[in-house]
């Protein structure tokens, strides 16, 4: 959509805006009453301070410290600017529920140029495009990984196959101990998978780490996918470093691998290009400044952590479609200075936040 | 880390051959000092190596092979480590006296050098004899290929059991207790250099997580483990359970000087971390007579650094320690403990250095229901119940060693009718004492093996 924002929201992927800018234009056009949300604009009527001119600069959202968002109760369509143009269609989607209700957001066309910004990384990293097919295991449904993938393995020019892995259930089966339960479930998936390898050309896929150790166990699909497949894009969970090397180096050496952190709020953080002297074997790298990411000391969350050091993480979204003000997330994290000067910080190490008063059940997804 | 080079590290091992991680963690000894770097496997390792061990050609280990693997683990230095080396770290890390692990030297080679006999003692006389053609005859025959170990940290003689396991042609994969990964990884490196097949042999140390995904890949397992562990596998047919031993000793008559002699020594021997040490006494004497006098005894065992030949009761970190003791107050249910008062400096002795010695407990109990005999931890910590024989054996339920005080036969013949009670000693033996072929929790090879029909024309 081209209108006064459009140089904010809409640049060119190699020519990302100045980040105050970008909160500046975010603040007009999600409460502004003309083209803002009707969820924002009703909910700054109680603020203390005018989004529109108090908030500045990335540093003053802090303001919106005193502002609890709880995206599960919020009647999704509210969230919809009231300026987008017409045509414009936006989809709902719902996070898996990890640490409570599902949480809701509203997506038109942001996250695509997330996943384009994704491919670009791709395409310096080597991944395959092209020849041949798209397998995504994983979520769909509800999820936004389902869009994430259809937008992917169009822009690399593949047509995308699905098999379907709801998290909820799995994370229900986990949190009973029902274990042959999910073993059982898992097994279902990979039939599936192996009937979509048996009869398919497929080259690439997206799952998530449990997904491919379990392939990893099943002989029978392990040898189809060794077989066939170029690139794999793993995320959902974290994934610890041994077990990296080992699926890169023994389960699928013919294949690239690439991580992708991040979660129905935050967007794709893609793997970024490894460089020499890099410290750890995945480096994320968020969709700055579209996406910000911050890490902080848990035990003292208004102290950002130094470079190497682990802290939770924190996140800003500020796109044409949605809105989050800094909220802190699950998940813990090492931060790194960024690779050739690119202005956002990157990310390794990531992992479920583990604190005595929260338990959070990882599952496939 | 600059301080990392002077750790000692412990490599997996996968199917024999040892493997860097890129996860790692470091391991204090209960003082805080930093001692050792472990290589740690995560689930898929463990899939991986259950392949590999699969994978060789069959090599079951000679007994004679295993029996000089027991000489080497006694003598040689393995692992970089000298006898004597291994066992400092090995009570340093797991808080047990250094006075154990010394004599387990000795006794793991015995149990090596004894393995080729357990194994022919446990094989059914029927299955005992070669086939002949023309005739249908029994054959002693393994139910499955791959054993996994989910290993404990309490004492170094509990890994000489799954030398069985590897004297029935198991492949083994071992994942190490968090606290010992010392004693299976130098078990590992006798029995390799003794010659027995690389891929019979992996040592992977990790999680839970690590654990689950080795108890799915392999065909058996072997578990050692609390109530927890018993929930988590215990409907699993494939699992062999190691829980808790609840050991008791039954008292009739009057007290003696060897009654409270027999009773101490079941109580505190190793520092009181054995499943065969005792955990509750029950006596039809006056209880509060026999509690006074064991505690009296008990009270002489010396808290002292791990690694000091004095050392005779459990060492963990002081925070660990008191932890332990606080949850035990918080079981009485109204038993006294009757050796605190012992203490003028407390039940968790200060060594001073950031680690606290567990002494004693004696638990005088008012009632035989009391359900501290159930209770069993990790230092020497003995209930005290009264007895009355109309009671029968109900009280004595589950309990892994039975020691009768007191020479009433016609009670251990009837204590032997109690399948729960797994080892009946009549007399003033203590409850940790075995037979060279006796079975601990029943034979071992018996979950693991079985009886075939076999047969051949002329």
């Amino acid at each position: 959509m081209a209108d006064d924002f459009s140089s904010v929201f809409e640049p060119p992927l190699d020519q990302l805006p100045d980040i105050d800018d970008l909160v500046r234009a975010t603040m007009e056009w999600h409460f502004s009453p003309l083209t803002g949300s009707p969820y924002w604009v009703e909910r700054a009527k109680g603020f203390s301070f005018d989004p529109r001119t108090d908030v500045q600069c990335l540093a003053d959202l802090r303001l919106f410290a005193d502002v609890p968002v709880d995206w599960s109760q919020i009647p999704a369509h509210q969230l919809v600017p009231r300026g987008s143009a017409p045509g414009v269609r936006y989809g709902i989607y719902e996070s898996g529920g990890a640490t409570g209700a599902p949480k809701r957001i509203v997506d038109a066309t942001s996250r695509r140029r997330n996943v384009q910004w994704q491919s670009l990384l791709l395409d310096e990293q080597g991944f395959p495009s092209g020849e041949g097919n798209w397998l995504h295991i994983g979520p769909t449904g509800p999820h936004v990984m389902a869009k994430n993938i259809t937008a992917l393995s169009e822009l690399r020019g593949m047509l995308c196959y699905f098999v379907d892995l709801d998290p909820r259930w799995v994370r229900r089966c986990v949190g009973e101990g029902r274990q042959s339960e999910f073993r059982r479930y898992v097994d279902h998936i990979l039939d599936q998978v192996k009937d979509v390898l048996r009869t398919q050309d497929i080259r690439g896929i997206s799952t998530t780490p449990r997904i491919l150790e379990s392939i990893g166990a099943r002989e029978d699909v392990f040898t189809l996918l060794r077989e066939s497949v170029r690139g794999i894009i793993w995320g959902g969970t974290s994934m610890d470093g041994e077990t990296l090397r080992l699926i890169d180096e023994e389960l699928f050496p013919q294949a690239k691998l690439a991580g992708a952190y991040g979660n129905t709020m935050m967007g794709v953080a893609p793997q970024r290009t490894p460089v020499p002297g890099d410290k750890a074997p995945c480096v994320f790298r968020p969709f700055y400044p579209y996406t910000v990411v911050e890490l902080v000391d848990p035990a003292q969350t208004d102290r950002i952590t130094s470079d190497d050091e682990e802290g939770r993480v924190v996140i800003t979204v500020l796109t044409r479609d949605y809105f989050t003000p800094p909220t802190l997330e699950r998940d813990v994290a090492t931060r790194r200075a960024s690779a050739d000067a690119f202005p956002g910080i990157e990310l390794s190490g990531v992992r479920p936040y583990e604190s005595a008063s929260t338990s959070v059940v990882e599952g496939v997804y | 880390m600059a301080e990392a080079k002077d750790l000692h590290e412990i490599p997996l091992i996968r199917a024999g051959l040892p493997r860097h991680s890129v996860e790692r963690a470091e391991l204090a000894g209960v003082d805080g000092t930093l001692l050792a770097l472990v290589h740690l496997a995560p689930p898929l390792l463990a899939r991986l190596t259950v392949a590999d061990a699969r994978a060789g050609a069959e090599r079951t280990p000679e007994p004679e092979r295993i029996a000089a693997a027991g000489e080497l683990f006694e003598t040689a230095t393995l692992n970089g480590l000298s006898p004597q080396a291994y066992c400092e770290l090995q009570s340093r890390v797991a808080g047990v006296p250094v006075a154990v692990a010394r004599h387990s030297l000795r006794d793991v080679a015995e149990t090596f050098a004894g393995v080729g006999a357990r194994f022919l003692a446990e094989r059914p006389t029927g299955a005992s004899a070669a086939p002949v053609p023309g005739e249908i005859s029994t054959v002693w025959t393994r139910r499955g290929d791959v054993l996994a170990v989910i290993a404990p940290s309490n004492n170094p003689g509990t890994h000489t059991q799954w030398l069985t396991a590897l004297a029935c042609g198991y492949r083994l994969v071992v994942r190490p207790g968090t606290r010992d990964p010392f004693t299976p990884a130098r078990m590992i490196a006798a029995l390799l250099d003794a010659g027995v097949a690389p891929h019979y042999l992996s040592l992977l140390p990790g999680s839970h997580a690590t654990g689950d995904a080795l108890v799915e890949a392999a065909d058996l397992s072997l578990v050692f483990g609390g109530d927890a562990a018993a929930r988590r596998y215990g409907e699993d047919r494939r699992v062999i359970l190691r829980g808790p031993g609840r050991s008791k000793l039954l008292h009739t008559g009057e007290i003696t000087e060897q009654t409270v002699d027999v009773i101490c020594r079941s109580v505190g021997y190793d520092a009181g971390m054995r499943c065969t040490n005792a955990t509750a006494v029950f006596t039809d004497a006056d209880p509060a007579a026999l509690a006074a006098a064991v505690a009296e005894r008990l009270a002489r065992l010396t808290p002292a650094p791990p690694q000091s030949p004095d050392a005779q009761v459990p060492v963990l970190p002081l925070a660990e320690a008191r932890a332990l003791r606080e949850h035990l107050e918080g079981r009485l249910e109204g038993a006294v403990d009757v050796a605190a008062k012992l203490y003028p400096e407390g039940p968790v002795a200060d060594l001073g250095d950031g680690s606290g010695a567990l002494r004693p407990a004696v638990l005088l109990c008012d009632r035989p229901d009391h359900p501290g005999a159930r209770i069993e931890l990790s230092f020497p910590c003995v209930w005290i119940l009264p007895w009355r024989r109309e009671q029968g054996f109900g009280p004595l339920r589950d309990t892994l060693a039975l020691t009768i005080l007191g020479g009433d036969e016609p009670l251990a013949r009837e204590a032997l009718r109690e399948r729960s009670i797994r080892k009946v000693l009549l007399g003033p033996i203590p409850t940790y004492q075995a037979g060279r072929t006796s079975p601990h929790d029943g034979y071992l090879s018996h979950d693991l093996m079985e009886a075939r029909a076999f047969g051949t024309s002329v």
